[in-house]
């Protein structure tokens, strides 16, 4: 799934929450975020739980594109790691 | 903007004015404890907040400030003049970097060289560390919590966390400012799966390693705006109770903090430990608990913030309760039930108090206010080299907050002019036999229902000749005019007339005056002035003290009914066969050996006659001046609602608005300054012919 969005924060959570677990029930989980720019940790937690969930039913989880921004944010909410979002 | 930066700045306006109040008290009355403390809670509270909205250049200035501050404080640097005045500058800087990151605008190039330079000086201001060292002994070590330290930070988001608005994001970053993150674990084990989760609950939490010179307080001020929304543990990393206790809070937390590089963790028995221990702890938790509750307690009864607009609905609704009130009162006295009458009054002296409590809400006292003008004062007279000793009076003086708003702007560029044009330079002054140094006084206190406020001072006068020539140029007056002093003193309300040769940066360029009548005229208020040569001038303002509701004192004129307000009477009298014959077609009466003009209220108003028995004569006073007021019936005191009238009585001089009675009937409440302003010239110009 690809989030065309600039922004994914707590007020559009429950909409991205409905199309990942649409997409987790499908199979594979996999975010394009190469379009956000900036998330909040309602989304963070979210994606959190999802990686979770994917390692606890061996199904794959991957984000794609994460930009400078989001890293910026990643690091600073200290989930980088947890999210296996390293520096590229 | 939105509501939450709108009480940002309301909060930096009034830290900035606490902080200008302190440093001014202390230039006077020399270094005090409280006014520093007040000093650092100033910039520390700014810095605060201003982190909380991401607005860097604030936080960055504030910081150094608030540094210097907390080293004055605690005694390691002395507060001298030159560092007050440095801290003056520093609020309006502060004032100024807080303008431009609310409009979202970066620092020019002057703003920018303006915050370089400060924060040099105030760098160079700090002690350094030779002279620390000096001072620190086992002693001060122990009291101060100076130095820098390992804080440990347990944070849990409540599960409503993120209806709080608050970004926990920012709040973390806002950790690098104050000092170093260490370890920033986020602690992810609450988060439900995919399936369970509810996307707008929050799960996470921290565990947060930190080094800092910061105190308990100032950490936990971090959270000042979550604080309810988190569940948060501040304790010193070496504390190995408050850790212990941790640990056996969360199962598998010690296992994960020891995984992560909290050292102190691998210290602390795994859980499951004895009760009796757990129970100790706990106990001492709560104690904790509690004591900082009763701190936060003490601090909220200080003050609270309101929006000025419930306190106008209030009045609103009281004061339709009032008149819903009189109709009661008056069918009671229809119905003759006496108890039904009884309870009405009971009623109305209740309503009465709940109104005084509400007006009372919005009065605040002037001096609060007031004394910024202390270093305006100060200021003007360092430009134009002259010496002022600047005197508040009566500053416990209560008026209302949005008045004292409103006519600090006026009082401004009066005292300006006064000190630029009124007082004269020391020399001239030495040469007149006047001290070297003007005096200039502000003088605020209640009379008959106004709150007048005086400018006076010690200069030369007003050029009387000068305005008048100016006039007759401007053609404001003619040349063959019989103008009291007065009357031409008060000329220079009319615009476009300014008579300072030089034009100043201070005053002088003709727009002022005007606009200053203007914005008291706006307030229902008055302006005067009078002046003698090389002894002074004065400005006298005065101003309503009432809002919505005021007392009055119902009459009737021909067939309508009017309201004077009550403060403005001085006495009722009859208008008998005596005083009748002593008027022989005059509008004048001797009043206890003083003549007192008469205005006719019935003809003033084209009222028709009536059938009534009696006349009577109210006298009113506003001011200096008096005036009795022809009418027929007195009905006594009315608690009166002013509601506005409609803009075609604009025109009617004299009616500054309606009421409705208890009857349901209308009543038009006179204005008395007008009226009596009416009558003098009036008075004058058939004088004059």
């Amino acid at each position: 799934m690809k989030i065309d969005k600039d922004e994914l924060t707590i007020y559009e959570v429950e909409a991205f929450y409905e199309e990942l677990l649409a997409e987790f029930d499908k199979g594979d989980v996999s975010v394009d975020v190469s379009n956000l720019n900036r998330i909040d940790m309602s989304v963070i937690q979210l994606l959190l739980s999802a990686k979770k969930s994917c390692e606890e039913s061996s199904k794959a989880f991957q984000m794609i594109g994460t930009n400078s921004e989001v890293r910026k944010i990643f690091k600073e909410s200290g989930c980088q790691a947890l999210l296996g979002a390293s520096d590229e | 903007m939105n509501e939450e930066l709108e009480l940002f700045v309301e909060d930096v306006d009034e830290q900035l004015t606490f902080m200008e109040n302190a440093l001014i008290s202390m230039q006077e009355d020399g270094v005090d404890d409280e006014s520093v403390g007040a000093l650092f809670r100033a910039m520390h509270t700014i810095k605060g907040t201003a982190g909380m909205f991401g607005f860097d250049d604030v936080v960055g200035f504030a910081h150094v400030a608030e540094n210097l501050l907390s080293d004055v404080r605690d005694g390691k640097v002395e507060l001298n003049e030159e560092m007050i005045e440095t801290f003056l500058q520093s609020k309006d800087h502060a004032q100024t970097l807080v303008d431009l990151a609310v409009d979202g605008e970066a620092l020019d190039a002057q703003v920018q060289a303006k915050n370089d330079n400060l924060l040099a000086i105030l760098k160079s201001m700090l002690p350094d560390a030779k002279k620390n060292l000096l001072k620190i002994d086992a002693e001060i070590l122990q009291e101060q919590e100076g130095g820098e330290k390992t804080w440990h930070i347990s944070l849990r988001l409540k599960p409503h966390f993120f209806a709080s608005g608050m970004d926990i994001i920012n709040i973390l970053n806002f950790f690098n400012i104050l000092g170093e993150v260490k370890k920033l674990l986020c602690i992810d084990t609450n988060i439900p799966a995919l399936k369970d989760i509810n996307p707008t609950e929050a799960y996470i939490g921290y565990e947060i390693l930190f080094l800092s010179d910061a105190a308990y307080a100032e950490i936990e001020e971090i959270f000042e705006f979550v604080m309810d929304d988190v569940v948060l543990e501040i304790f010193e990393a070496t504390d190995m109770d408050m850790l212990q206790a941790l640990c056996d809070s969360e199962e598998g937390l010690r296992e994960e903090l020891v995984f992560a590089g909290f050292d102190n963790a691998s210290r602390v028995r795994s859980a499951g430990v004895k009760e009796k221990e757990l129970e100790k702890t706990e106990v001492k938790e709560t104690k904790k608990e509690t004591k900082k509750e009763a701190k936060k307690e003490t601090k909220k009864s200080f003050s609270l913030r309101v929006d000025s607009s419930k306190i106008d609905q209030l009045i609103n609704q009281i004061s339709e309760m009032v008149i819903a009130n009189a109709k009661v009162t008056q069918r009671a006295d229809v119905l003759d039930d006496n108890e039904l009458s009884e309870s009405a009054t009971i009623l109305s002296d209740m309503l009465e108090e709940i109104r005084t409590g509400i007006m009372n809400i919005r009065m605040v006292q002037v001096g609060d206010s007031f004394n910024k003008f202390k270093r305006i004062v100060n200021d003007v007279a360092k430009k134009v080299d002259k010496e002022i000793d600047f005197e508040i009076v009566g500053g416990e003086t209560e008026l209302d907050k949005m008045v004292v708003e409103k006519i600090s702007d006026p009082l401004m560029h009066m005292l300006r002019n006064s000190i630029d044009h009124g007082i004269e330079t020391p020399q001239e002054r030495k040469a007149v036999g006047k001290s070297p140094k003007g005096h200039v006084s502000l003088k605020t206190y209640p009379d008959a229902g106004t709150i007048v406020i005086e400018i006076s001072d010690d200069g030369r006068g007003l050029p009387r000749d000068k305005i008048l020539a100016k006039a007759i140029t401007n053609g404001l007056v003619e040349e063959n005019n019989n103008l009291s002093d007065k009357e031409i003193y008060n000329l220079i309300f009319a615009a476009g007339l300014s008579t300072a040769e030089k034009v100043s940066d201070i005053s002088g360029r003709g727009v002022g005056m005007d606009v200053v009548k203007r914005n008291i005229e706006a307030l229902r208020g008055t302006v005067e002035i009078d002046s003698k040569p090389n002894e002074g001038s004065l400005f006298t303002i005065r101003l309503p003290l009432t809002l919505a509701i005021i007392d009055g004192f119902l009459i009737q004129s021909g067939n309508t009914k009017y309201i004077i307000p009550l403060e403005m009477i001085q006495e009722c009298i009859e208008l008998d066969a005596h005083y009748k014959k002593e008027m022989d077609g005059n509008e004048f009466i001797n009043l206890r050996d003083s003549m007192l003009p008469l205005l006719d209220v019935r003809s003033y108003l084209d009222e028709q006659e009536t059938q009534s028995q009696r006349e009577n004569i109210v006298v009113v006073r506003y001011g200096e001046y008096k005036v009795g007021m022809m009418v027929d019936e007195l009905f006594g005191e009315f608690q009166t609602v002013i509601k506005p009238l409609g803009e075609v009585f604009n025109n009617v001089v004299g009616i500054s608005g309606g009421t409705i009675l208890g009857s349901g009937e209308v009543a038009l409440i006179f204005d008395i300054p007008k009226l009596i302003e009416h009558k003098l010239r009036e008075i004058n110009s058939h004088g004059g012919t």
